[in-house]
């Protein structure tokens, strides 16, 4: 005898084709959902997404949107991780004798990072004895970037050279920033240093000059005027 | 009539009259200072960084051993030279428009002639910045070397305004 398979059968069998032919991260948590033009960024089913998904832990996977492989989209599974780079100004004034050199750290956050950042610094590349720099300032992360202000200083018995300076970071989880740590170099010169062009003293020759010249000009004047 | 004859001229300074500026000069005098203190609202960083590149060729093709430091910093025998505005001669140049300016001749005569006389303070601010850094190495102190030389520079460039201009200093006597 033949069966009629019955109405909740139908539906289950048609239930079980759409998960069939469904991607199975369309199923997940979805954090950012953005068709994107084929070849574009998306190249292909199962590729990452570039570029990846910036500052979550999360990165994108291309799938195809429903049944259309023409449709690409960069779908990323669960809720993205709020995180955070840095970033270093070059350090002023590159040169330094005796004095300082100041960098200025910028935290960006990400996905909503909030909280506090710790710096460390080391300096490396330079011969001993090296200049020094003291750890940063904390810097607390409300809703927009923070700074901290990195210095490194040098005395009269610091060896000359070009050194770099690292700064690590870390925040209240100890996670370190997406960009990881970042690096400025500076040299150390006990050269004196010299200023070139023209200054008081080059002013001074000039009007000396030109004060001669001036009498010189009123003389020949006078003695053409008087024949 | 000789130098001897001049020198022994006399010279009587009651019969001097000293004419009357003319009305265009201090014109011409206030534009200088004007152009020059907007000159020095921009860094001109490129040019101080040609600049030291060109001093840092010139010492190097004379034997001198150099390296570039920053763009405007360079290392010549282990010493430091850092370009200044003042070194580049742009307020020299930029000072000298309101004197060269010739208000019979068209805008474009004037900024060709101009271009060409930029082109040659360039080259004398270059040649006297060499003159000065050899001098240095020969034992000259810095402030002899660099600046009395710089005077002189500066005069010399006056003397070839001076030369060129189209303007007069004194009114009609």
């Amino acid at each position: 005898m033949k069966q009629t398979p019955t109405r909740p059968a139908l539906a289950f069998l048609a239930l079980g084709a759409v998960f069939a032919v469904s991607s199975p991260t369309a199923l997940g948590q979805s954090c950012s959902f953005k068709p994107l033009e084929q070849g574009r960024v998306c190249t292909k089913p199962g590729a990452r997404c570039s570029p990846p998904t910036v500052g979550s832990g999360n990165v994108g996977t291309c799938t195809t949107e429903g049944m259309r492989a023409e449709a690409l989209s960069c779908e990323c599974q669960g809720s993205p991780t709020p995180s955070y780079n840095i970033t270093l100004s070059p350090l002023t004034p590159t040169y330094i004798d005796k004095d300082v050199a100041t960098s200025t750290i910028t935290v960006i956050p990400f996905n909503g990072f909030t909280g506090k950042v710790d710096f460390t610094c080391t300096v490396s590349g330079a011969a001993h004895p090296a200049p020094s720099c003291q750890n940063p300032a904390s810097a607390t992360v409300t809703n927009s970037a923070a700074t901290s202000l990195l210095t490194v200083s040098a005395s009269t018995s610091t060896a000359e050279g070009t050194f770099t300076v690292t700064v690590n970071a870390v925040d209240g989880h100890g996670r370190p920033p997406d960009n990881g740590a970042q690096s400025s170099t500076g040299s150390v010169s006990h050269v004196r240093w010299i200023l070139m062009g023209g200054g008081r003293i080059a002013f001074l020759t000039f009007v000396a000059l030109l004060a001669l010249w001036s009498v010189w000009l009123l003389w020949r004047h006078a003695r053409d005027a008087s024949g | 009539m000789s130098a001897q004859s001049l020198l022994h001229a006399k010279l009587d300074l009651a019969d001097i009259r000293l004419p009357r500026l003319s009305r265009e000069f201090p014109f011409r005098a206030s534009l200088v200072a004007l152009f020059v203190l907007v000159t020095y609202q921009f860094p001109w960083h490129w040019l101080r960084f040609v600049t030291s590149a060109a001093i840092l060729r010139i010492s190097a093709s004379l034997g001198m051993t150099g390296a570039r430091v920053s763009f405007d910093t360079i290392r010549i025998q282990g010493q430091l030279f850092r370009v200044v505005i003042a070194c580049t001669f742009v307020d020299v140049v930029m000072g000298s428009i309101p004197l060269l300016w010739d208000v019979r001749k068209s805008l474009q005569r004037n900024a060709s002639r101009f271009l060409a006389v930029a082109v040659i303070f360039f080259g004398l601010n270059l040649v006297r910045l060499e003159i000065a850094q050899v001098l240095y190495f020969h034992g000259v102190p810095w402030t002899f070397a660099d600046e009395v030389l710089g005077g002189f520079a500066y005069f010399a460039v006056w003397l070839f305004l001076w030369r060129q201009r189209t303007w007069r200093v004194l009114g009609e006597v």
